[in-house]
């Protein structure tokens, strides 16, 4: 997913590549996960899964400052939203183009426990990529029109 | 302080976003008298109605009051409507930006941005210049 | 006097009449400095986006690489007098060149290390000419402060 690399690049000036999952050292590590929904033409979900000491190196970087500044990690969070709110408003205008409306939901940021982490490397829908070496995990779900309970791949 | 300074409103649901607005305005030397932020529409009708505010910077997306929501009630309000709004979201929807535009916004600014667009942003709406 | 600076290699001046030139920018990015009260220019051409591909080399001549290279350029400008807040800073380069990999994103790449160490060193990119596909020659005349770019025939004034 070229969108993705390109938002993380300009956002937060890392390089992403995609990556097979099984090439990632995900162990041990612990991931926060942000997620957000869209309405309109489509509706869907897009979430990011990070690892938490990357979230400070992406908030450190989109502020210019250094990762172990308390300013900084008080925005982990904070940097992950927003990765994932301008990724999502890309991918969106990727796939439908400048005319529909869509309404964003909110991101949300959890921490993401190791069942969770190993539903994402197993789900289809998930991408994934080595960004500046760090696994990262992005999952876009589209729901049909009329058919809420279908969930289709949409690579 | 410079008589032409600016009292500029940051509008986002994102500290973060706020605070790399607020770099770009230091970096580029942009004259601010005063940088006031809010983290949604809500609480930036509230600096506005208490506070001198040259120009708006907004986001769309967020809680409580989204910047669709704010910019409505400016262009109806006697005297927030001559206020400049830039828009500054990770929306491409060339449908929303012409319906906000027709609402008063002036500029639409997508992120990501880069720093230096800010200051070019004010120099379009303010219709000023700053020298290098 | 003119100075020629080679790929992976910088030059601060404080002479008046010097140009500050560098050829052939495709890939590589290429960054002006210039304090107009300290009258203090500087120019670099970086070649490769981050050191730690090959750490040795970076430690022999950091100006190979971007991330390394544009903090030594700024340091260099500090250490002879310049201020932050009074930097111009141009950009040139950053073009996707087919590199020997077969990919094309040493360009791009350069230009957004380039970016990041601006970014975090607290200075603007007051303006540049990058991407595409051509080659670029910087110039930097320091009795103007005039950063201009010879690309494809055609010169034109960064600003």
């Amino acid at each position: 997913m070229d969108v993705f690399c390109e938002v993380i690049e300009q956002i937060a000036f890392m390089f992403a590549d995609p990556a097979e999952p099984r090439d990632l050292a995900v162990q041990g590590r612990s991931f926060m996960q942000a997620s957000m929904s869209f309405t309109g033409q489509m509706q869907g979900e897009v979430a990011i899964a990070v690892p938490t000491d990357a979230c400070s190196e992406i908030a450190a970087n989109v502020l210019g400052m250094e990762a172990d500044d308390p300013f900084v990690t008080e925005r982990s969070a904070d940097a992950l939203k927003e990765l994932l709110n301008v990724t999502c408003g890309h991918i969106l205008t990727g796939l439908a183009g400048e005319k529909p409306v869509f309404d964003l939901s909110i991101p949300q940021v959890s921490d993401l426990d190791e069942a969770q982490l190993s539903q994402w490397l197993s789900s289809p829908t998930t991408l994934t990529f080595a960004v500046d070496d760090h696994p990262v995990l992005l999952r876009l779900q589209m729901q049909g029109g009329g058919q809420d309970d279908s969930c289709t791949d949409c690579r | 302080m410079d008589s032409t300074a600016l009292n500029i409103l940051v509008v986002d649901d994102s500290q973060i976003v706020r605070s790399v607005i607020a770099k770009s305005l230091e970096l580029a030397q942009v004259p601010v008298r005063m940088l006031y932020q809010a983290a949604n529409g809500a609480e930036a009708l509230k600096v506005l109605v208490s506070h001198p505010v040259d120009l708006v910077f907004a986001d769309i997306n967020m809680p409580v009051m989204t910047g669709v929501e704010l910019v409505e009630r400016m262009s109806r309000d006697d005297l927030l409507w001559s206020i400049p709004i830039v828009i500054v979201s990770t929306e491409g929807s060339a449908t929303r930006v012409q319906d906000l535009r027709s609402k008063g916004v002036r500029a639409y600014l997508r992120k990501p941005f880069k720093p230096e667009s800010i200051r070019a942003v004010i120099e379009e709406v303010m219709g000023v210049t700053y020298a290098n | 006097m003119q100075h020629v600076i080679g790929i992976a290699e910088m030059k601060v001046t404080d002479q008046p009449d010097d140009v500050l030139v560098t050829y052939s920018l495709g890939s590589c990015v290429g960054l002006s400095l210039y304090d107009p009260k300290a009258g203090l220019g500087g120019m670099i051409h970086c070649m490769l986006p981050l050191s730690k591909i090959d750490p040795a080399k970076a430690q022999a001549n950091p100006c190979m690489f971007t991330d390394t290279g544009v903090g030594c350029l700024l340091q260099a400008m500090f250490d002879a007098g310049a201020e932050r807040r009074r930097l111009i800073a141009k950009v040139a380069g950053g073009s996707c060149l087919l590199d020997e990999k077969g990919l094309f994103k040493i360009g791009e790449r350069n230009y957004t290390v380039l970016r990041k160490v601006l970014w975090k060193n607290n200075i603007m990119v007051a303006a540049e000419d990058v991407g595409g596909t051509a080659s670029r020659t910087m110039h930097l005349y320091m009795e103007s402060g005039c950063t201009t770019i010879k690309i494809g025939g055609r010169q034109l004034e960064l600003v």
